[in-house]
Order: structure tokens, then C-alpha cells, then sequence
């Protein structure tokens, strides 16, 4: 009897962890991805990321097509962070190796406009077109870093939907790019943004100019 | 005269009540168990992002007025999703509806009879993918239909017919696709047995 009810609670639990969807309720993300020379890019895939602090989803993925163009249509999940990746490692073998990934974090219900976000185009850079990005830091203060970001052509670059936006939700935002991650693959001859948060809230952006060599960068903070 | 007149009467009555007996017998349906071909047709997510799998049907006759049948059934299809950009990142999308309506009988030839139908029902669209569920579309269809049945053995028949589903389902979405997930055509083939 008491495993029964043991075996139904478990079950129960089990499902309420599941992510809530909405069947009748359609969501559209689409935009475009250019190579530098805002050439598009086929053969790409994109892909709608679900995350509820429990369970995590990929909910729709597309291929981008002769003209670069992406387009998914997916049910609203209710209480979740999205995220859209392209060509990230999260697509696994799906990746063109050719060209560089991204992701695009902290995209919310209220950011979804007639049902849909036109993330318009997106540039990603050749793998063969990048240098290696060290960032030392260098702490001048008694204040820490509680996140760091290079803003430019970034492999695996974790860019937050709302630009405006420049802070740390919780822990868990961290799970793709943590913070503290300092070595990064750029692309050559491009003038890089590092925008960090200190501890007492601030954020700070200092420009860090990239040519066709490796680049060691010391942040002072 | 009177008296012959009164025969005639009766034997036309008589067999007039003897030939709706019989007509009766050989076109009342009390229940239908079939098989269904489902096949998403036109501009809409099941014709454009699904392959239909297949269903299974069952309705049962609730009234009779001579030719004229009530019925109530529920039918259920399974489709698999073949175009996950549109119809979002799971294996299979079902689709039942549970109807009442209307069908009329008309024999054909010996043992062959022809059945038109038409039923209202409250439709659900879901999807599933290892268990995991991805929320319901609910809303009524309209089915015009028809099939051909062959007498088998007493009751017992066998028939083929051809199902025009429309269903319309409650769809929140920009304008450009709210036809394309909420109007949906089928054109089912089905096939099963009847007495």
C-alpha cells in the first residue's frame, strides 16, 4: 500500500518537474545568419532552447536556407528561460564545423510581440578567420568580478537578448558560458568589447582591439 | 368490391410493413469498428509538417428512423512529425475526435450498400514525445463522409469510405499562421467492419 502511494507521489513529483506547455498558443522565432561579408549562410541550425530549473527542452530547430533565413514555430512553454543557440555545441553533430556558434540568452515572454521575435541578422565568422582571446585579470580593488563577457565576433559567445541588460539572474544563467571563463576564440582584425560586472553592481566596458595574432588582454579592475 | 378492396389494403399494408422489416434488417447499423488511413491535405500543419500514421474508430448507432441513423463514435489518428521547424521538435502529433451526427443508408445492390454521413465533434490536437507532452488544441470539426459496405453474413459487413475532416481547433498566434494551425483539412480513408 505504501509503496503504491510511494510509487504515485514519485510519479506525481516526477511530472510536475516536466516543462508546462501550451499547445494552442504558437510561438515564431526567425531571423537571418550572414558570414562577415553579410553574405548568408546556409546549412546552419538554430535551435529553441527550454529551461525550467528542472527540466530543459529543445523545443523546435531549423536549418538556415540558401538565403541565410531560419524560421521556427514551437508551443509556449509556460515559466521557463529561452534561449536560441546557433551552430553551438548544444546542436552536437548538427554544427558546421566551417563557421563559429553563438547563443542567445535571457529572451522572455515579454519580449515576444505578435507571437514572434525576429532576431533579424546574426554574423558568425569562419573558424579558420579567428585568434586566440586571453583575458588576465588583474584586481586593483577590493572589488571581484562577478561576470566578464567579450562582446564582438566570439566563438560560443553568450550574447543576452536584451542588450541593455547586463547582470546575473541566478547561478544557473551560467551554465553555458560561466563568468569566470577567460580564454576565447575571436575573430581576426575586430575591435572587441569586455564588459564586466563588479561586485557592487557596475559595469564596466573597455575595448580591446584584435589583428590577425593571438591577443593576451590584462583587465584591471 | 368492399371486400376486395379491403383485402387489397391489407396486402399492400402487409407488405408494405413486411418490406420495411426487411429493409430494416438489411440497413440498420448498430456499431462500426474501422481503421483509418489519416492524411492531412492542403495548407496546414498536419499536411505540411506531419505524415499520417495511422487511427483507429468506433461509433455506435443511438436511434434509427428507417434509413436515417444517429450516431456517437470517437475516432483517434496518429501522425509523425516530419517537419520540426513548423510543428516543433517531437515525434508524433495526435489527433482524436470524439462526434455525434447523422448517417443515411441507401442499398446499392445486392449486399452493397451505400452510407453518406456527416458528424460534429469536439476535436483535440496534442503531441507527445517520450512522454513528454506538449500541450492540447482543442476545438469542433465537421465531417462529411461516405462509404461502401458489403454484406458478409447476416449483420456483418464489411466497408471502405472516404472521411473529408475539417477541424478547427483554438489557435493563439500571429495572424500569418493562425489558418495554418487552426484550420485543419484530413481526407481520411476508412475501412472496418459493421453490423
Amino acid at each position: 500500500m505504501y509503496r503504491t502511494l510511494l510509487c504515485l507521489v514519485t510519479a506525481v513529483l516526477l511530472s510536475a518537474c516536466g516543462i508546462d506547455y501550451e499547445g494552442s498558443t504558437k510561438y515564431i522565432f526567425k531571423g537571418q545568419i550572414r558570414d562577415r561579408n553579410g553574405q548568408p549562410i546556409s546549412n546552419i541550425e538554430v535551435a529553441t532552447f527550454v529551461y525550467n530549473g528542472n527540466a530543459e527542452d529543445i523545443i523546435s530547430r531549423d536549418r538556415t536556407d540558401s538565403n541565410g533565413n531560419y524560421q521556427m514555430i514551437f508551443p509556449k512553454a509556460r515559466n521557463v528561460k529561452t534561449s536560441l543557440y546557433i551552430n553551438s555545441p548544444f546542436n552536437g553533430n548538427n554544427a558546421n564545423a566551417e563557421y563559429s556558434g553563438m547563443v542567445v540568452v535571457g529572451i522572455k515572454q515579454a519580449s515576444i510581440q505578435n507571437y514572434t521575435i525576429n532576431f533579424g541578422a546574426t554574423t558568425l565568422f569562419r573558424n579558420d578567420d579567428a585568434v586566440n582571446l586571453r583575458i588576465n585579470l588583474i584586481s586593483i580593488s577590493n572589488r571581484s568580478i562577478l561576470k566578464i563577457r567579450p562582446l564582438g565576433l566570439v566563438q560560443y559567445s553568450e550574447i543576452e537578448y536584451d542588450p541593455d541588460f547586463f547582470g546575473i539572474v541566478d547561478p544557473e544563467d551560467q551554465h553555458y558560458d560561466p563568468f569566470n571563463r577567460l580564454d576565447y576564440v575571436v575573430a581576426k582584425n575586430q575591435d572587441l568589447v569586455i564588459k564586466y560586472l563588479l561586485q557592487d553592481n557596475t559595469v564596466h566596458e573597455v575595448h580591446v582591439p584584435v589583428a590577425a595574432d593571438d591577443v593576451t588582454f590584462n583587465l584591471e579592475y | 368490391m368492399k371486400k376486395l378492396l379491403l383485402l387489397l389494403v391489407l396486402i399492400t399494408g402487409i407488405q408494405g410493413i413486411a418490406q420495411d422489416t426487411i429493409q430494416k434488417k438489411i440497413n440498420t447499423e448498430y456499431f462500426r469498428l474501422y481503421y483509418v488511413f489519416p492524411n492531412g491535405i492542403g495548407n496546414n500543419v498536419l499536411a505540411k509538417a506531419n505524415n499520417g500514421v495511422a487511427g483507429i474508430g468506433v461509433f455506435i448507432t443511438l436511434y434509427s428512423i428507417n434509413k436515417l441513423h444517429f450516431i456517437i463514435g470517437y475516432e483517434f489518428s496518429q501522425y509523425n512529425v516530419t517537419d520540426v521547424s513548423l510543428a516543433a521538435n517531437v515525434k508524433n502529433t495526435y489527433t482524436s475526435n470524439f462526434y455525434f451526427g447523422a448517417l443515411y443508408k441507401m442499398p446499392l445492390l445486392n449486399k452493397v450498400d451505400l452510407t453518406t454521413k456527416f458528424t460534429i465533434g469536439a476535436f483535440t490536437l496534442n503531441q507527445k514525445s517520450d512522454g513528454t507532452k506538449y500541450g492540447k488544441q482543442r476545438g469542433p470539426a465537421f465531417t462529411p463522409g461516405f462509404d461502401i459496405d458489403f454484406k458478409i453474413t447476416g449483420h456483418l459487413r464489411i466497408f471502405a469510405g472516404l472521411d473529408y475532416c475539417l477541424a478547427l481547433p483554438t489557435t493563439h498566434t500571429a495572424s500569418e499562421y493562425k489558418s495554418f494551425f487552426g484550420t485543419l483539412h484530413q481526407l481520411n480513408i476508412t475501412t472496418g467492419i459493421k453490423f
